[in-house]
């Protein structure tokens, strides 16, 4: 995964001073949060419908191997290759080798969030082939040489007048703020490209294991014609993403599609299984390529509830703090709550521990989830790590050293807030104090510390209880 | 490469060491009517909801008759089709050409390069007529299979897309079509389930039809004989069964 060159609070800094990007945010979160609502509640038993589909996702962790092993046996019958990867590098290897072996030149890709993680783009370009992402969010995100902030709307971060500027100057178009116009101009673009390609790069939603189908969802249309116009077709898969039979995948597409826009199904639905038989059209040869790069070392820990997930981006939507800084900010492939747990789990060595500390752990994560993954569990889960590894922030731990031996020792206690008390009267503005001394700014550089009340909570019981004594 | 699959299914299996299976609870019956006329119905209304043109029809020559006034209405010049015996009315593709509609060949499996030229020349038709084998009430969605005779780039490519469904095939939802027609799913090296037209909202959230795939849909639901449903499907059925990729039954997949 590509780590950051700024540092988390700077990227924060950065994006909560960005005026575009909160107007982006603003217009689109609530949208997609107000369309998830309205979706869910078209189905009669919404409730039931996402315990079955935890349920399904659960059992088929329980018994992840077995069910790798009949997918790939199955993929195999009708026809196509599966190919294992442990690792991202490995992965890439395996679609560069592939696309020199039968001198591909043209890829064409349709939106797939584990070529993201492998950064696969950038392998096979220095590699010296042409490739083009046909989902419309991530091909005005190509054209301006940037990285996805959604997982289901990738260039949720711009606005229509910036998209319309970007078009202008890349394709020679005239500048427009019309999205139905800049739909246009993208539509023909592409056409060339789908038609051209020799190898179609995909990402999979569900690997059914009793049939060994691909299940791949788009409402634009660009994977089926990723997946039909070139010669072979090559989907990226993590290990985690299979269901066991079509009846589970009848139901987690039902879920999936609701959760992520609202609409009742993703207008194409497409179930591949294997190369064409026969057919006119279609590709001659099918790859899949399973990538584990950290997941099967989840199995059994605290955090394995994460390999649930299918990406349906509600819990991005529904955080305060993705809504306040979008995905970007972040710095890593995956954003939002959901990120927060991935991210760090996923790459133990990276960056990535300041991560889980961006939530309030407020829960609406959690309420959202189509299959109730319970994320601020995991993100106390790996705070506490954070801190049993001794990579957690020095002055935090100092501080509570300090509360505790206080905290334990009353008059200590006592003599500590009047102090503190009198201190912080010498300097507040307004009932608030606006920066801390030496070492503690870093914690009012986001926020306000409140004086401390003239008279603290114990002071005014032992009084209390003294009045009452009168009477 | 090999040495990925074996270490991989080494850690999954480490991992869930002494840890039960879970168990998966069985899907709520979202729509348990089998009431042929309110499912069509319903069809008709979620189809309308997302964007498609449904069309009715009791009689034969009544739905050839609304195919060609599509087509003309849409000035429709070229036109790729499905095999007269895999569309449910195997006289409308003639009467298409009678009407003056020039018939764009399907794609040949051939070279890459002169694939490439065909589907150029494919890219140029202003419609693509099919059949589908489903559709699904509660989300409006109709269900297409490839095959021979059935190129994929038919609903894909073209901006129009006319696609002929007869009632009969019509389920209540996707978990009941799966249920009753996964044999479909395991002998198709593609089915797809389209609900209205292509669409992306990947500017601003803002709604916009037709990005890559067709900007309109037409559905005739059909409920007259089509004898040549059952035909084409037994033709098929034999076209199917003469290839080596297909003889391959349910029961030689690992279950
Ligand atoms: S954690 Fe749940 S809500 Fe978030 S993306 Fe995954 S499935 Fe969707």
């Amino acid at each position: 995964m590509n780590s950051p060159s700024m540092s988390f609070q700077q990227r924060v800094s950065h994006a909560l001073a960005d005026g575009q990007l909160r107007i982006a945010l603003d217009r689109t979160t609530e949208r997609f949060t107000s369309n998830r609502v309205a979706g869910l509640a078209s189905l009669p038993d919404a409730d039931a419908v996402r315990d079955c589909a935890r349920s399904i996702r659960l059992h088929t962790l329980s018994k992840l191997d077995d069910y790798l092993e009949q997918f790939e046996a199955n993929v195999t019958s009708v026809g196509g290759q599966v190919h294992w990867a442990s690792d991202a590098q490995e992965a890439n290897e395996i679609v560069l080798d592939l696309a020199r072996s039968r001198s591909v030149k043209r890829v064409v890709k349709s939106k797939s969030m584990v070529s993201e993680e492998t950064e696969l783009n950038q392998a096979l370009i220095s590699g010296g082939l042409d490739v083009v992402e046909s989902d419309l969010g991530e091909y005005i995100i190509q054209l301006a040489g940037e990285t996805p902030s959604h997982i289901i709307a990738p260039a949720v971060h711009k606005t229509r007048e910036q998209v319309g500027q970007l078009l202008a100057d890349k394709l020679g178009v005239p500048m427009t703020d019309d999205p139905v116009e800049m739909t246009a101009t993208a539509r023909s673009a592409l056409r060339d490209v789908f038609l051209q390609s020799e190898m179609g790069i995909s990402g999979v939603n569900f690997g059914v294991a009793s049939t060994g189908s691909l299940a791949i969802v788009t409402n634009e249309g660009n994977a089926s014609l990723t997946v039909t116009a070139p010669r072979i077709h090559v989907a990226m898969m993590g290990i985690e993403r299979i269901v066991p039979t079509l009846d589970d995948l009848a139901v987690m597409l039902l879920v999936l599609a609701r959760s992520a826009t609202g609409q009742k199904l993703t207008v194409y639905t497409d179930l591949l299984t294997g190369p064409r038989r026969g057919d006119p059209d279609g590709p001659e040869e099918l790859h899949v390529v399973l990538l584990d790069n950290g997941r099967s070392r989840l199995i059994g820990t605290e955090v394995s509830e994460v390999l649930a997930c299918i990406r349906c981006g509600a819990c991005l939507n529904a955080c305060p703090v993705y809504q306040q800084i979008g995905g970007h900010a972040y710095g890593s492939v995956y954003s939002g709550p959901i990120g927060a747990v991935l991210t760090p789990s996923l790459d133990r060595e990276g960056p990535w521990h300041v991560l889980p500390e961006a939530s309030s752990l407020c829960g609406a994560c959690r309420e959202v989830c189509p299959v109730r993954i319970d994320i601020p569990r995991m993100l106390l889960a790996l705070r506490a790590e954070t801190v049993h590894s001794g990579k957690g922030n020095r002055w935090v731990r100092v501080g509570f050293w300090l509360y505790r031996i206080a905290a334990t020792k009353p008059w200590l206690f006592r003599c500590g807030v009047s102090v503190v008390r009198q201190l912080t009267k010498m300097f507040f503005v307004n009932g608030w104090l606006l920066r801390l001394p030496s070492p503690l700014p870093s914690w009012t550089r986001s926020r306000e510390f409140p004086v401390i009340a003239s008279r603290t909570f114990s002071e005014e019981m032992r009084d209390r209880e003294k009045g009452s004594g009168d009477e | 490469m090999n040495e990925s699959r074996g270490a991989i299914l080494e850690r999954i299996r480490s991992g869930r060491l002494g840890a039960p299976v879970q168990s998966r609870l069985d899907p709520p019956t979202l729509i348990p009517t089998k009431d042929s006329s309110s499912l069509r119905d319903r069809f008709v209304q979620e189809a309308e909801a997302v964007g498609a043109i449904v069309h009715r029809s009791d009689r034969r020559d009544l739905t050839v008759e609304t195919v060609l006034r599509i087509l003309g209405d849409a000035g429709v010049k070229r036109l790729i089709s499905w095999e007269p015996n895999d569309l449910p009315i195997s006289e409308l593709m003639k009467a298409v050409v009678d009407d003056g509609v020039q018939l764009v060949d399907p794609p040949t499996p051939a070279n890459a390069e002169t694939l490439s030229r065909e589907w150029t020349a494919m890219a140029t038709a202003d419609a693509g007529l099919t059949g589908a084998v489903g559709g699904l009430a509660d989300t409006g969605t109709i269900v297409l299979r490839s095959g021979p005779g059935r190129p994929r780039l038919t609903w894909l490519l073209p901006p129009l897309h006319v696609v002929v469904l007869h009632s009969s095939f019509v389920h209540p939802t996707l978990s009941a079509f799966m249920g009753e027609c996964g044999e479909l799913v395991r002998c198709s090296s593609h089915v797809a389930f389209v609900t209205g037209p292509s669409r992306t909202a990947d500017i601003e959230q803002t709604l916009t039809i037709g990005v890559h795939g067709p900007k309109e849909v037409h559905i005739l639901l059909v409920d007259h004989d089509c004898k040549s449903i059952e035909e084409s499907e037994a033709a098929q059925a034999a076209t199917v069964s003469d290839e080596p990729g297909d003889q391959m039954s349910k029961h030689d997949l690992v279950q």
